[in-house]
């Protein structure tokens, strides 16, 4: 390297190079963007002239208009509003149950990778045992649990949602994640830092998970979809968001049975499901190319 | 790209692609053909049910959940039936016993029953008159769980002089006898005994004299029947199988019936207007006329008390002003002209039928004399608008006024009725939630801990109806005998409602089978209920079967199950 050359040599970190990275990728901004409205809509959900259980039963199914943007459903309510007071229960069940199952998939997936043998036999059993148990049956079960709980508050909670939601998708990314572990456990630079005395712990959780970031971040932006779709289904079980909260899913469970009478009483959170998921998923991939060291970008 | 990447890939393009279909019109019409025009059929092949649940028995004795008999009757068959004109008919007995021809004592105390003869089980075991013997011993054994007792505790003895012969003495007079073996019989030599009915492996496979015979069970999926060999009928059934699908999902349900996958389909929870638009062309709604009503069930009882009894009083509804101030809340036109609108207004259990009783409401909407009533119950209004105690009979001050409404999962016209509700009772200041369980949770068993027989609810909402004789189903609901409990794990008086005069009545009524002074104690004891409101009727709602228009045979009854005349069923090639 020339002097020349080394005067215009400005250091670059490592953070500086993934933000660089991410920065170059046009969708995942674009997604930001676009999740960042639909994240404010929802939260300003106040804001709109209607409430989100104000009913008017005779002015059922009025397609969209000027006063009812996305039209009214079976009791004359608002949709636009209620589609985004929907956001509001959607995406803190997406986001919560995907960090969740992530946060247990990764602890279990990683010890098992890493430390192997039995420790590896036996949480890998767990998994498939988890993995073999049906569903529904675990949800019935649950559901029964629950149903003796004198406080509905309780039973009906989001965080119940969020929490049964993970206790069934954990299973998952601990695959994953064990796949990568017991891959990198034997590179070089695992090898290396062992060699020099460094602790499982830290070989764990500094030169092992960095690199399985993107792996996570991939895995995780799949799942918030998945969560959301979930959630309209545990409430065909009983529990979960109950009526007349409205959540996506519940709009959209709602919407089926007038699918081709009222078509926006799907189309509508049908398409919010679409674009939430869809920015979630770019913005995952953005990630995923800004901290791959290999990536091009 | 890895596996679970390609899968939301492929969820995302279906999703788009649902979407865009949702926007399309609707296919283009196609001449639509009722279920008895497509009569160009011939004998055989199969016909799937698409039923939303699983039932847990075949035993019809054992449970009282609706799904039950709309599967069980496909493979039952019984001494008598009601056919679609509320008629009674013989099925394996030669005739209906009466009076005037001996067969049924100037007392009414002894009834005599003839089998007809070469009646055979499906297994080739003739069906005698031990098998009736047999089905009133297990079915009377307070320790079989029998749900379904048909006044089988009534009979003290059966004589059985011949095979074909059993004479039945009753203790007391039962105006429900042309049914007493209606719900089929018991064959004593294919099940066990009495005090393990519950755990019989005929309960999932019964030997049967029904026109289906199960040949196959496969939990959460599917129920397969094929045709029984020794059905009485010759030639009947026509269709070689009957398969029950098990689909909870009411889209993957409509799903099927426009891909021509099932060819019936039970409660499918749409309008007869909705439902035939979206399988024009393959089939359409048969409306059974209004049949099941759809009435609040207050529990008059402490919940969460570990106990199912009467007492203590329930904090918020054990006090009547509460209740007659719900009821004047509840905008019974609204509710009957735009959020169902097709239903028929009902204010009592005896809204059709020969017991018909219909009664003016004495509780009309009136949000005023709701109000007032509220406050004179010492329920004054909260900073955020629900009220609180404040001198109320039963609670402590300071106890919210917030009540559970519980009913059942994947039924829309359900959820909009809870949902106006609650938007009605919140504007005197009431706090209502939605609670849906799944079938299974909310009719299940005391054992299952289901909640209408702990107790353990504020408010149930569902549907109910009676059948052509209303005595068996009215002393369970309504009398103070019938509290479920351990001793009594049958009981249905799920309000735990107690009173002297409906006891009176209810008693009164089935001690007679002089029809007027039966309808005048029913209509006595419906001004009971209305008046003290352990139940408030809301409306009459028929009852639909989504038919392929390949189907024929059939006949749609108020008094009958879905397949009550499976063994009609003709499937054109």
């Amino acid at each position: 390297m020339t002097e020349a050359a080394l005067d215009n040599y400005e250091a670059t970190s490592l953070t500086q190079l993934t933000l660089r990275r991410f920065f170059r990728h046009r969708m995942a901004l674009l997604s930001i963007g676009v999740l960042a409205l639909v994240i404010f809509s929802a939260l300003f959900a106040p804001l709109s002239p209607y409430g989100p259980t104000e009913q008017n039963p005779s002015n059922d199914l009025m397609p969209p208009s000027l006063d009812h943007w996305f039209g009214t459903d079976d009791l004359g309510r608002d949709v636009f509003t209620r589609t985004l007071y929907g956001g509001r229960i959607s995406i803190i069940v997406g986001l919560a149950a995907t960090g969740l199952s992530l946060l247990v998939g990764v602890v279990v997936g990683a010890l098992a990778g890493y430390f192997g043998g039995w420790l590896d036999n036996l949480l890998m059993r767990i998994t498939d045992a988890f993995l073999s148990l049906p569903s529904l049956f675990v949800l019935i079960l649950i559901s029964t649990v629950l149903r003796d709980m004198p406080n509905s508050a309780m039973r009906n909670s989001v965080w119940i949602v969020v929490v049964v939601i993970a206790v069934l998708s954990w299973m998952w990314p601990a695959r994953l994640i064990r796949g990568a572990f017991l891959s990198m456990r034997h590179h070089e630079f695992v090898i290396a830092a062992e060699s020099v005395g460094v602790g499982d712990w830290r070989i764990m959780l500094r030169h092992i998970l960095p690199n399985s970031v993107g792996l996570i971040i991939v895995q995780a932006t799949l799942s918030v979809g998945s969560a959301i779709i979930i959630e309209s289904g545990l409430s065909y079980l009983g529990f979960g968001v109950q009526p007349p909260t409205p959540s996506w899913g519940n709009l959209l469970a709602t919407a089926q049975v007038y699918a081709l009478r009222a078509p926006w009483l799907m189309i509508f959170p049908g398409l919010m499901i679409f674009i939430t998921t869809m920015s979630v998923n770019h913005i995952g991939d953005g990630l995923r190319d800004a901290f791959d060291p290999f990536s091009v970008r | 790209m890895n596996r679970s990447k390609r899968s939301t890939i492929f969820v995302t393009l279906l999703l788009a692609l649902v979407l865009a279909i949702s926007a399309c019109a609707a296919p283009p019409p196609q001449q639509a053909t009722g279920g008895e025009s497509a009569a160009q059929s011939d004998s055989g092949g199969q016909v799937v049910l698409i039923i939303p649940e699983e039932p847990a028995t075949l035993n019809q004795y054992l449970a009282d959940a609706a799904i039950v008999r709309q599967v069980a009757d496909a493979t039952t068959a019984g001494l008598s039936l009601v056919d679609q004109n509320g008629d009674f008919q013989p099925v394996l007995a030669e005739t209906i016993p009466s009076i005037a021809d001996g067969t049924v004592s100037e007392d009414f105390l002894t009834v005599t029953w003839k089998l007809r003869p070469g009646l055979l089980w499906s297994d080739g075991t003739p069906i005698t008159s031990d098998d009736m013997k047999f089905t009133w011993e297990a079915i009377s054994n307070p320790d079989s769980g029998a749900v379904l007792s048909n006044n089988f505790e009534k009979i003290t003895s059966i004589d059985t002089p011949d095979d074909l012969t059993a004479i039945v003495h009753y203790s007391e007079v039962n105006s429900a006898y042309p049914m007493q073996f209606a719900y089929g019989l018991l064959p004593r030599h294919a099940t066990g005994e009495p005090t393990e009915m519950e755990k019989w492996e005929w309960n999932r496979a019964p030997v049967t004299a029904g026109a289906f015979v199960v040949s196959e069970w496969n939990s959460g999926d599917s129920i397969v029947m094929d045709r029984n060999p020794n059905y009485y009928l010759d030639g009947q059934p026509y269709l070689d199988r009957l398969i029950f699908k098990v689909v909870p999902d009411p889209g993957a349900q409509m799903a099927m019936m426009i891909q021509g996958e099932g060819q019936v389909h039970l409660w499918p929870g749409a309008t007869k207007e909705d439902y035939d638009v979206q399988i024009e062309g393959e089939g359409q709604l048969q409306e059974v006329p209004g049949q099941w009503n759809m009435a609040l069930r207050f529990n008059l009882s402490q919940p969460f008390d570990d106990d199912p009894g009467a007492t203590p009083p329930h904090p918020i509804l054990g006090d009547l002003k509460v209740r007659q101030a719900l009821a004047h809340a509840i905008d019974y036109d609204t509710i009957i002209n735009d959020v169902n609108p097709g239903v028929s207004p009902a204010t009592s259990p005896f809204a059709y039928g020969w017991y018909r009783c219909d009664i003016p409401r004495t509780y009309t909407f009136d949000q005023d004399k709701a109000n007032a009533l509220l406050e004179e119950a010492g329920w004054v209004l909260g900073d955020d608008g629900i009220r609180v105690a404040s001198g109320a009979a039963n609670a402590e001050d300071g106890t919210r006024l917030s009540l559970q409404m519980e009913g059942y999962t994947n039924f829309q016209p359900l959820v909009k009725l809870e949902e106006a509700i609650v938007e009605m009772w919140k504007a005197v200041g009431v706090e209502a939630t939605i609670q849906n369980d799944d079938f299974s949770i909310i009719f299940g068993s005391l054992a299952d801990g289901a909640p209408r027989k702990t107790g353990n609810f504020d408010i149930l909402i569902y549907d109910s109806s009676l059948s052509i004789d209303p005595q068996a189903t009215i002393a369970g609901l309504f009398h103070s005998s019938a509290i479920p409990s351990a001793d009594n794990p049958a009981g249905s008086n799920y309000s735990r409602w107690v009173n002297a005069d409906a006891d009176a009545a209810i008693d009164l009524a089935g001690s007679t089978v002089d029809v007027p002074t039966r309808q005048a104690a029913y209509c006595d004891l419906a001004q009971l209920i209305d008046d003290e409101l352990p139940q408030l009727h809301l409306y009459l709602f028929t009852e639909g079967y989504g038919a392929t228009d390949k189907l024929s045979g059939y006949a749609v009854s108020i008094w009958g199950s879905l397949t009550w005349d499976a063994q009609n069923w003709k499937l054109s090639q």
